[in-house]
Order: C-alpha cells, then structure tokens, then sequence
C-alpha cells in the first residue's frame, strides 16, 4: 500500500501538477511571498485553510462514498466541487488533473465504479475534478483515510515548495527544509479533515481567490494557475 | 419572525408588483421612477436598526416569467450583539426570461455578534441573475474589527435544479486568522458579485467590471468566467461605501441593460 499511495502522490506523476500554482505566481510576482518565511505561511495558509475545507474534504468524502460503491452520491461531490471552484484556472487546472489522473489508472485496475465514474466523465455527465478523483481511486486501492489525506496534503505542499523554490527563487536546502518542518503540520491538517465543522465545508479564501483570478492578467506567467 | 415575500406580474409588458406580503419590521415600496421602465424597482424599508438576538427573517422572491425585477435595500444591515444568534433565509425563483438584480447594502456584524444566513437560488436556463454581496469586519472606527463571534453566508445557485454556483463566506475569528495571507490581508471589507446572463458573453460583463473596479483605489480585485454564461467578482477593500458605490455602477448599468433589450422586445411585438 505504501507504494501506491508514493506512486499516486508522486509529484512527477504525469498529470501535470507541477504546471500549476494555484495563485503563487501572482503572490509572487507582487513581491508578497518573496523570502522562507512568507513562501512558509503561504504554503501553511493554502493548506490550513483553503486544501483542509475545500480539497481535502474532497478526497476525504469521495474516498467514503468509493468504499460504499455510490456512484450517484459521486457525481453529485464532483458537481459540488465545481460550484465552488469560482477562479476560472483553479477549476481548469483541478480538472485537467483529475482527468489525466484517471487515465492512468483506468489502464491499470478494473475497478468498475472508476471504469464507470470514467465514462461519465467521457459523457460530459460530470466534470472530474481531481480531488474527488484522488479521494476514489485511493479507496478503491485499499488505503488508509488517514494516509490518503497525508499523501494529497504532501503532493500539495511538494507542488507549492517546488514552484517557490523556481520562482521567488530559493535555495534548494531552503526548499528542503521548509518541506521537512512540514511534516507534523500535515500530520494535523490530515486529522482535522476527518472532524472539520460541516459548516465550514467549502470555505471561501477571499485573498487566495482573486491572486487566482488576477493570474489570468498576469503580464508573463509561467504557470497556468 | 420577521418575513417578506414578492411576486412580479406583467400588465401592459411593464413588470409590476404582482402580490407582497411582510410583517414588521418590514415594507415593501415601489421606487421606479420612469414608469415607463419595464423593469421593476422595489426597495425593502426596515424599521429595524438591525438584526437583534434570536431574529430570524425570511424572505421569498419569486421573479414569474418573463419580468424584470430589482431589489434594494435602504441601509448596512447591522446585526447586534446576538449572544444565542441570528438569522435570514433568503429564497429566490427566477423564471424563464426574467431577471433578478440584488445588490444589499453592507452587512456590518457587531461585537458579539451570531450570524447565520442562507441565499438559496433557483435559476432557469434563460434566467438572469445580478448578485452581489459586501460584508465589513465589524464597526472598525470603533475598535470592533472582526469583533464578532460568528458571521456565515452561504450562497447557493441552481440553474434547472442543478447546483451552479456556491459560495461559504464564513467567518468565525477564533477559527481563522483573518490578518494572514490568502483571507483579508490588510482589507477589512470582502465583496463577491455573480452574473449569472446568457444573453451576454461574461467577457463583456468582466471587462466593466475590471473597468470600474481599476479606477478605485486601496483595494484588490479579481474577476473570473464561471462558465460561458456566467462571471464573477470578489473584491477586498478597505471602505464598504467605495466597494457599494463602484458595485452599484456595475448593477444600475446591467439594469438599464436588460430595460433596454426588454423595450426593443416589446416594440418588435408591436410592430
């Protein structure tokens, strides 16, 4: 089980994770994250805040509905996540992920409610996030939640650390070590998506949302988010 | 509990205040002005300062068929120190071809303050809706900046009964620190606006939008497509009368859009 979730999570997995900062290059480029410290509380925030209310209980209730077999209950997830999904690259780059991410995994198992979740997606009957798609594929594979939620936090904050490290730019021990600190914190985040205040599910990160949405003005941009 | 409802009518092809209903502190007034206006101008009088503990209002809208509607309010809803809560249920149908703008004034939650409102929208295909939405941090010239205890508004949108848009503002100071990267920053004023149009490319909509928004200044903003039919604006400023007054720009020229293509409607049909 370990090395499935390694291989999933797997930052050069190719999904094209690595092409997207979700609002970084704007931070960035306005000389807000700037040094460790700031690429520090930009990575902590977006897990903290947007990841643990928005993504993580993605995964965390697609990962549920996968073990009970509810396709229905699914599709219904998928179209939640994209309601809320409200800068327009955000929404793109979650989709062009969950999609690449199911096309590997569609040549390498049968589970039929992927096969099936898959050909909804091919239908256009529902969009294929990645965080629902993540959260499926993941149970369907016999992992731990518990894991499950570390592994997607993890290849977040990789993501996060690695676009810091080319752009602000930062020394690659610097990276290093700001991802090592990590470790406990997403330990905690993790376990915090479990029991989070339902009310807070979908919780709109007001700062994070329009740094996506002015990416798309952005005189030069790396990135597509 | 307080309540309001409103229902449009057509008589003559000029919207009309078809049925009203509400109990104190409410009232519902007519505000159009040009009578010959199709779309419809209705302003909610409160004889309220604001929402006191244990309020609950609730308010139906129902925009029939092929009417245009605005709604406005008269002042910042205040909501009090509200130790065991307060709330508002907002209810919307938009039929087909009709439109429904509502831009509220600001939403200013006190000290101690328990708030807790649902927006629940129902659109059709050919339905439009003008939504905005400003919240401040609290009385800040008093020392009250996120001095509440709880402020909620979720937003939901469903067009043909499917979810289309959500949005969770919520804010609960001893969950999320609200001075720190990627939540207000240095604003203490959040504001979203939705277009919800079929009749335009969002393009359009977003190009006023950030038109508007740049000539202001001491504030962020970011627009964005929802989908081919659909934009939206979230704004973080620092002063709820600048972001009410650029967004009320945005909303009265939408308006007078929509009067617009409903006159050369009616006088197609005339001809």
């Amino acid at each position: 089980m370990l090395l499935e979730l390694l291989h999933i999570s797997d930052p050069t997995l190719p999904i094209g994770g690595y092409s997207h900062s979700n609002g970084l290059e704007t931070y960035i480029q306005q000389n807000k994250v700037k040094d460790v410290v700031t690429t520090t509380e930009f990575v902590k925030n977006m897990l903290l805040y947007n990841y643990k209310f928005n993504d993580g209980v993605f995964v965390r209730d697609a990962f549920y509905l996968a073990q009970k077999n509810d396709l229905e209950a699914l599709l219904e997830l998928d179209n939640e996540s994209h309601a809320l999904k409200t800068p327009m690259e955000v929404r793109e780059g979650s989709l062009k992920l969950g999609t690449r991410l199911l096309k590997i995994y569609v040549r390498l198992h049968d589970f039929k409610l992927m096969h099936d979740f898959y050909q909804a997606v091919k239908e256009k009957k529902t969009p294929g996030h990645f965080s629902v798609v993540f959260g499926m594929i993941t149970a369907l594979l016999g992992a731990e939640i518990i894991d499950v939620l570390s592994s997607f936090y993890y290849n977040a904050a990789v993501n996060m650390v690695t676009n810091s490290v080319k752009m602000v730019p930062l020394g690659q021990m610097d990276g290093q070590e700001i991802l090592y600190k990590l470790h406990e914190f997403i330990n905690i985040v993790a376990h915090e998506t479990l029991t989070i205040d339902e009310e807070m599910r979908g919780l709109c990160n007001p700062a994070f949302d329009i740094r996506c949405m002015q990416h798309e003005n952005l005189y030069s941009r790396l990135y597509m988010s | 509990m307080g309540k309001y409802s409103v229902q449009t009518g057509l008589y003559r092809e000029l919207t009309i205040l078809k049925d009203t209903f509400f109990s104190p502190p409410f009232n519902v007034v007519e505000v159009r002005e040009d009578k010959t206006n199709p779309l419809l101008e209705l302003m909610i009088m409160s004889s309220s300062p604001g929402l006191f503990n244990n309020d609950h209002y609730q308010i139906d809208i129902n925009v029939k068929k092929e009417t245009l509607l605005n709604l406005q309010t008269q002042s910042y809803q205040r909501i009090y120190d509200t130790p065991d809560g307060a709330r508002q249920e907002m209810k919307i149908n938009v039929e087909d071809d009709a439109y429904f703008s509502h831009l509220p004034h600001p939403s200013v939650p006190h000290k101690g303050a328990i708030f807790q409102n649902e927006n629940t929208i129902y659109l059709t295909n050919s339905s439009v809706l003008i939504w905005g939405e400003i919240l401040a941090c609290g009385r800040k010239l008093n020392g009250e900046s996120f001095a509440f205890k709880k402020f909620s508004s979720l937003t939901k949108v469903y067009r043909e009964d499917k979810l289309f848009y959500k949005d969770n503002l919520y804010l609960d100071p001893k969950k999320v620190d609200f001075k720190t990267t990627g939540q207000y920053e240095e604003f203490s004023y959040q504001a979203n606006f939705l277009c919800v149009d079929p009749f335009h490319a969002p393009q359009e909509h977003m190009d006023f939008m950030s038109e508007i928004l740049s000539e202001e200044e001491d504030l962020i903003f970011g627009v964005s497509k929802i989908s081919n039919e659909a934009c939206a604006l979230r704004v973080l400023g620092n002063s709820g009368e600048q972001i009410f007054k650029a967004l009320k720009k945005i909303q009265q020229k939408l308006d007078k859009e929509a009067s617009a293509l409903r006159r050369q409607k009616i006088e197609l049909k005339v001809q």
